[in-house]
Formats: C-alpha cells, sequence, structure tokens
C-alpha cells in the first residue's frame, strides 16, 4: 500500500514495488485457485522467489544510474534558467488560461455532470465570454513576434523535462489502477465460491437499503394518499438515484475515474509548457461557440464538436513554435502523449453520453414502479413491501434496459466508448514501455508477445513435421506391398 | 396508505438472513461439480480429452466424443449426480469422451480457429477411432461446440457417424438478432485483440449478464430464502462456481469468431474458410440432431434451426426442448426426456 514515504521515492522504487505487489497478488490467487495442485504452488513459490530477486537487483542498479540522470537534469535546468524566467509569467498566464479550461474539460469527467450536461455548456460559455479580454491582454503584453526574437527552445526544453519527470507520480497511479485489489475480505471464507455468494448478498441487501432510501420522502405523500406521477418528480433525489444506478451498473470504477483524472492534471501541465498561441484560431474558435445552438440538440455531440474545434485552433497556435524545436524524442513523446489526452477527452464525453443514456432509462424504469404504485394508492390499496417495488423495479429495469441495449443506438455508442478504452490502454502500454521499461532488464509485455509468437510457429512446424512423418511411416509399407 | 410497520420488518429480515447467510456460507468448505468418474487418456497442449469410467459395458460400441463451448467450462454436462446429462447418457449406455479446453492465457493467444478445429478437435477424434479401432465415432456439441462441431464435420463428413447438436448458434443474420449478436455487427474486435491478446471471460460475463441486468442482484433473493435448505443451497453454489469458472478466449479464434460467423454470416452464406479452403455445409451429409431449448435467451432459437435448410444430410432432426438455454443440461426434463431420447437416436444410428 502506498505510505506518504513514497512521495520521495523515485519512479523506479515505484514500479518495482507495485510490480512487486502485483506479483504477490497474482500469486495468492492463483494458489487459492489451484491450492490442491502441490506441484503448481512449489513452481509459483519458486518462481516467485526469483522473481522478486531479480526486480531487487533491478531496482538497486537503476537507483545507481537514475542518480546521474537525475544530476544531469538539474545540469540542463540551470542551463535554462534565464531563458525560462524571461517567459516564466508568460508562461504562468498561460498556465490560468490552460487550468481555466481543462478545469471546464474536467467537470465532463465528474459523474455528476451527467446529470446535467447543460451547466457544463453555461460554464464554458460564461468562461469564454470572461478570459477573451484577458486573452487578449495578454496577446498584447506578450506579442507573438517578441516571443520568437529570444530563444523559446530552453524554456520549452525545460518545461518538457519538468513534465517527463512528473510521470513517475502518474505510473504510480496507473498501475495502482490496473493491479487494484479488492481487501482480504474473503479469506474469512473456506471456500471462494460461497465468499462470492455472501459478497452478492451482501450488495443485493446494499441496494435494498439504497432503494428503501430513495423511497423515504416518497412515504409521506403515500401516506396522505396523493403520491401520484408529479409527487415522484419533485420527491425523487436525481443525485440518489443516479448513484443507485451507477452501483448497479457498476459504472467507471474509482480508479479509473482517478487515472483519468490524473491524466487531465498531467494535461494542464502539459499545456503549461507547449500552450503557445495565436490570436485568430482562438478568436475563431471563439466565434464558432457563440454561433452553436447548444440547447437545441445532443449536447454531447455539440460538446465533441467543440472540443474538436478547441483541439484544432490549440493545435494550430502550437505548431509554429513546435517546428521551432528539433524533432527529439521529448518532443515526439509530448505529441504521442497529446494524442492520448485528445482520446481521453473523446472518451470522457461520450463515456458521459453513454452514462446519460443509462440515467435517462433509469429514469423511465423508477417512473414505471412509481405509476405502479400510485396506481395502487389510488385504488386504496395498501404498500406493504418494499421488497416487492424494489423487484417491480428490477423487472421494469430489464425490460427497459433490455431495449435499450438492443437498440443501434446504444449498441454503437457502448462498442465506440469500449474501442476507445482499449486504445488508450493500448497506447498507454506502449508509450511506458518505450520510455521506462526498455530501459530496465526485464522484458516487455510487446517482447513476451513476439516470443509466444515464436512459440506458437514453431509448434505449429513441428507437429506438421510429425503428422507428414507419420503419414509417410503409415504409407511406406503399402508402397512396398505394392511392389 | 403505507405500512412502514411492515416494510420495517422486512428490511430486518433481510439483514437477519444476510447475518445468517454469512454463518451458514463461511462453514462450507467444498463446493464440488463434475464428480463422475473420468480418465485422461490424451492432451495436447492446455487441451485435454478424458474418457468417462464404466462400470458396465457399454450398449453402443461406437464411443461418443463431447464438445463444449470454448469460453465455458464442459463441468456443466456433470454439475451434480441427479443433475448429470453426461451420467444420464452413460447410464442410458454411452461410450463417452469429453474434451476439456483448458484455460488459455496471453501465450495461447495467436492459436486460431483452425487450431482449434483442424487441430486439437481434429486430433482427439482421430486418437478415439484409432484407439477404439472404427472409421466413425459419434459426435455431441454443445452452444459453441456444436458450431465448431458442424464446421468439422463439413470438412470431414467421413469421421462421423452422427452429429448431436445443443443449443448451437449456426445463424447470425440480422432477422435473428438479439442484444449480444447486435453488439458483435459494431464492436472494434482488432483493437480489442491487438490490445488485449486474450479476450478475458470477465468481458465476455459482463456482456452476458446485460441480456437480464437484474439477474445478479434478484437471484440473492431466493438464495436468502435457500439458506436453512442446504441442499438447495449447495444446488446453487455448485451453478455458481460453474458459472464463475469461465475460460479466457484467444484473442485469433476470437477475432475470427466475430468477424467470419457473427457479422459476416459466413457459414449460412457459404463464404467461410478453414485454412484457406471453403467449408460447404452441403458435405455435412453425417446424420443430424439439432437440439434447441424454446426459452433460450443466448442464442435464438431461429439461429439454431437455420442450418437444417444448408446441411446436406437426409437424415435430420430438430428437437424442441422447453426450457431454457442451461436447462438443456441441469433441468428435470433434460435427465427424464432429452438424455434417453438423444441416446436412442444415436444409439439407432449405430
Amino acid at each position: 500500500m502506498e505510505t506518504t514515504n513514497n512521495k520521495s521515492k523515485n519512479l523506479v522504487d515505484l514500479m518495482m514495488e507495485t510490480q512487486s505487489n502485483v506479483l504477490d497478488k497474482v500469486v495468492d490467487t492463483t494458489k487459492k485457485l489451484t491450492k490442491d495442485i502441490p506441484f503448481v504452488n512449489e513452481t509459483l513459490d519458486k518462481g516467485h522467489k526469483f522473481y522478486k530477486d531479480a526486480v531487487q537487483t533491478t531496482s538497486d542498479l537503476v537507483e545507481k544510474s537514475s542518480k546521474s540522470i537525475h544530476d544531469t537534469t538539474n545540469e540542463m535546468n540551470q542551463n535554462t534558467e534565464n531563458a525560462k524566467n524571461y517567459f516564466e509569467q508568460w508562461f504562468e498566464n498561460q498556465m490560468t488560461w490552460a487550468k481555466s479550461i481543462f478545469n471546464t474539460n474536467n467537470n465532463a469527467s465528474n459523474p455528476s455532470f451527467a446529470h446535467n450536461p447543460t451547466d457544463w455548456m453555461n460554464n464554458m460559455q460564461n468562461w469564454t465570454n470572461q478570459n477573451n479580454s484577458y486573452w487578449m491582454n495578454i496577446m498584447n503584453t506578450n506579442p507573438f513576434q517578441q516571443m520568437m526574437n529570444t530563444n523559446p527552445y530552453a524554456s520549452l526544453q525545460s518545461k518538457m523535462n519538468e513534465g517527463l519527470n512528473q510521470w513517475s507520480h502518474y505510473t504510480k497511479q496507473y498501475f495502482d489502477l490496473m493491479n487494484g485489489g479488492n481487501g482480504e475480505w474473503w479469506k474469512q471464507f473456506s471456500n471462494l465460491t460461497a465468499a462470492d455468494s455472501f459478497k452478492g448478498m451482501n450488495q443485493m441487501n446494499e441496494s435494498l437499503s439504497k432503494f428503501y432510501e430513495l423511497w423515504i420522502p416518497m412515504f409521506k405523500s403515500i401516506q396522505d394518499k396523493n403520491f401520484n406521477l408529479d409527487t415522484f418528480k419533485q420527491l425523487l433525489n436525481p443525485e440518489k438515484y443516479k448513484e443507485f444506478i451507477d452501483k448497479f451498473f457498476h459504472f467507471m470504477p474509482d480508479g479509473s475515474r482517478k487515472m483519468m483524472e490524473q491524466i487531465n492534471q498531467s494535461f494542464i501541465q502539459y499545456m503549461k509548457q507547449m500552450s503557445e498561441s495565436g490570436l485568430n484560431t482562438f478568436s475563431g474558435f471563439k466565434s464558432q461557440m457563440q454561433n452553436n445552438p447548444w440547447m437545441n440538440s445532443n449536447p454531447f455531440s455539440q460538446m465533441m464538436e467543440m472540443y474538436t474545434h478547441w483541439r484544432t485552433a490549440m493545435n494550430e497556435a502550437v505548431s509554429p513554435l513546435s517546428r521551432l524545436v528539433e524533432e527529439n524524442s521529448s518532443v515526439k513523446q509530448a505529441k504521442i502523449w497529446n494524442d492520448i489526452y485528445d482520446q481521453m477527452l473523446q472518451f470522457n464525453i461520450k463515456n458521459n453520453e453513454l452514462q446519460y443514456m443509462m440515467y435517462q432509462h433509469g429514469l423511465k424504469v423508477m417512473e414505471n414502479v412509481a405509476e405502479k404504485v400510485a396506481t395502487k394508492i389510488q385504488k386504496g390499496e395498501s404498500i406493504d413491501s418494499i421488497i416487492k417495488i424494489f423487484q417491480d423495479w428490477l423487472m421494469a429495469g430489464d425490460e427497459i434496459y433490455s431495449s435499450l441495449f438492443q437498440s443501434d443506438e446504444y449498441s454503437k455508442l457502448m462498442t465506440e466508448v469500449s474501442s476507445l478504452q482499449l486504445k488508450i490502454k493500448q497506447d498507454v502500454d506502449k508509450q511506458m514501455e518505450k520510455m521506462f521499461f526498455i530501459h530496465l532488464p526485464v522484458a516487455t509485455r510487446t517482447e513476451m508477445d513476439e516470443v509466444y509468437k515464436s512459440i506458437y510457429d514453431l509448434k505449429k512446424m513441428y507437429r506438421q513435421m510429425e503428422k507428414t512423418n507419420t503419414v509417410e511411416k503409415t504409407e511406406e509399407p503399402k508402397s512396398t506391398k505394392k511392389k | 396508505m403505507i405500512n412502514t410497520a411492515s416494510i420495517y420488518k422486512e428490511l430486518f429480515t433481510t439483514h437477519e438472513k444476510l447475518q445468517q447467510g454469512y454463518h451458514t456460507l463461511k462453514g462450507i468448505e467444498e463446493v464440488e461439480v463434475a464428480t463422475t468418474p473420468k480418465e485422461l487418456v490424451w492432451e495436447c497442449d492446455k487441451v485435454k480429452l478424458y474418457h468417462y469410467i464404466r462400470e458396465t459395458p457399454p450398449k453402443c460400441a461406437i464411443p461418443v466424443l463431447v464438445s463444449f463451448a470454448i469460453m465455458n467450462r464442459h463441468d456443466v454436462l456433470d454439475l451434480q449426480p441427479d443433475r448429470s446429462l453426461i451420467k444420464k447418457l452413460l447410464e442410458e449406455g454411452l461410450d463417452i469422451y469429453i474434451i476439456d479446453w483448458g484455460y488459455p492465457t496471453r501465450a495461447d493467444q495467436y492459436l486460431t480457429m483452425e487450431d482449434y478445429i483442424l487441430g486439437y478437435l481434429n486430433d482427439a477424434v482421430d486418437f478415439i477411432r484409432k484407439k477404439h479401432k472404427v472409421d466413425k465415432i459419434h459426435k455431441m456439441g454443445i452452444c459453441q461446440g456444436g458450431l465448431f462441431s458442424m464446421i468439422y464435420a463439413a470438412i470431414h463428413p467421413e469421421k462421423f457417424k452422427t452429429l448431436t447438436t445443443f443449443v448451437a448458434p449456426y445463424d447470425f443474420s440480422d432477422t435473428n438478432c438479439n442484444m449480444l449478436y447486435k453488439w458483435t455487427k459494431y464492436v472494434d474486435v482488432d483493437t480489442m485483440v491487438d490490445s488485449k491478446g486474450v479476450i478475458s471471460a470477465e468481458m465476455m460475463n459482463s456482456a452476458f449478464s446485460m441480456l437480464k441486468p437484474s439477474m445478479d442482484i434478484s437471484k440473492y433473493f431466493g438464495v436468502m430464502d435457500m439458506l436453512s435448505d442446504k441442499d438447495k443451497l449447495m444446488n446453487f453454489l455448485r451453478m455458481e462456481k460453474w458459472k464463475n469458472d469461465c475460460p479466457d478466449l484467444t484473442g485469433e479464434m476470437y477475432r475470427k469468431y466475430i468477424k467470419d460467423l457473427f457479422r459476416d454470416n459466413k457459414l449460412i452464406n457459404g463464404t467461410f474458410e478453414m485454412d484457406g479452403k471453403k467449408v460447404d455445409l452441403k458435405k455435412m451429409t453425417v446424420p443430424f440432431l439439432n437440439v434447441y431449448a424454446t426459452e433460450d435467451n443466448i442464442i435464438p432459437n431461429e439461429s439454431s434451426k437455420a442450418v437444417m435448410d444448408h446441411i446436406g444430410s437426409k437424415d435430420k432432426q430438430l428437437y424442441a426442448f422447453p426450457g431454457g438455454h442451461i436447462g438443456v443440461f441441469v433441468g428435470a426434463k433434460s435427465q427424464k426426456e432429452l438424455a434417453p431420447s438423444v441416446a436412442k437416436w444415436v444409439m439407432d444410428r449405430s
């Protein structure tokens, strides 16, 4: 588990620790699953020890080399200090600007956002109006030509280094997410299936309790016999209901949310380094925003369109400066990460659209149940069971959600979101390999995949030869006989 | 009016049952499935072939090879002694082998559909033919295992005496669509396979659970009421054990499965290929029994039945089982009616 001491640890320590923890978890889980197979456990124990030793050796080795890298980076930063000072104020302003827009964007990854996306739109509109004059001031006092006469490269390079160093924190977060465990509550059970069943019962009970909480405000109107769909709509707490649906469908887990927040923070930092901008493109973007009839159509497609324009504007603004920078590995990395962030933002927007779709249908489910309750009240029947109402909710949910899941609209969006998620993971994994693991004496996933492919091809070739050989042997006597 | 006393009592009772559930479930040591004795007779990589041990000589001299879907364990065919399709078929006099596809890992990601059907399945078939010194054996395939058996039978009809498939999907056209069929039309299978290598059982299961979202919650209402009945509770736990024990799928096999079969419906359209050679269902001339479940919510009936018009078999029969997808293996009618009927159909053609 992470402690405060970890903050002072270097990236390698964190990676090693995470890998080690992951391995412990894998070994534990495999042991549980194979507890009756001594051979497997013995092999695991040996492999485990071997791997841990290897990790420790690697850690020692890399610690030594990372010290010299650290010293070099410091020296480099010192050399660029003067140039950096010149831009300090300018970058601070840029950071404030970038932070402002990304805080606005971050709202898209906030679960409560999906409740009312139009709020986000309004905020964005307000922000644009407020910041236009601010932006004009910045550009007037720091004209683009004046910047070009100095040495932007040094500052940019320094900022890039700074940005890359921040990945240690991000890395820890990423691995925590990918390998997160669920505690050890199940250890008190003798049998894993029984433990899982208890967990299921517990979740069912929790859902029932939350469902009951949702209905408490309505009890009085039911008692007063004035419960109807209008009172239901007034009394239903949408936030609580959203939480209930989230739990029911296990939406984006905390870990994923943390990862996205972390990536967005890194994005802000990245923008601090890279956001050199042109006034014209920004004005064009602003005009585009003002002309958009936000409220009159699907807010999510508008949001996506707005984001695309914003990104185009930013790219156009950054590109003149980035062309001055030598196409070295840092610049390449920055570009790749920029694309990953782009995908992340797109994922956030589309995932919110998907969730919004679910909440809309969730409301239909609850309305369906409320209607049943209201009909009962009108008939003078008594409401005796919250379990019955809950079960009605489940049944109505099956019907309403199934029709949603079968729709083309949902199917397309769901698979698009899933594909974006996989692409992000794939790209991040690839970059992590290139940036960190390639320098370590451990096989990367890509290398392992290549090994697996070679083994597969060799096995196939061997079997083919074996079969050919068998056929030849069986055929030989026949041919002799003929002769 | 609202009866708050009754509602509070309900909530308290639920909590009490949860507590009882904790104590009962904590005390359960073992949940055994697939206990009918069998011996390992052949293996290749992670694939194993088992032969069920008979106490008496079989009534039918020609052996039967059973293969289940790769994405699920075959254990459900022998869930418990009184709910075992395998045990019942043995009692009816069949001599049964079963393929265990194993648990593929990332190391197996490159295994293709050809490797499974023309490799492992073919080798297992040849092993049994050789061991029993027969040219033809009986083949039974379940769900995806039925589809794969059909593909193999179209390529090697000379090796099968009969083919029986249970709840198998054949036609993936839009008219036979359920939610899963539709999703596969849009799914970005290349990104999925390229990024993950193997398709996790967790991902597959979460898709299946969307067919009836309430299932994972509502089943526990039933469990809470069966806590004091050990037999019922164990039945539930055995089924849970099987449901939670799902192998991952190799990426390359999944790619072809989704693209060629689900998306392009190539088998029914007559354009499906294995190792570059066209698979012609008209060449599947083996006597064929097609068992489908009338209440199947996973494989639409039309998807199972459609194959009847495309195969070359003259001796072909549909069997409508009144129940759901899993009921075919574990339902009471499966033991009493389906197993004896299937065994008779097979033995009549031995």
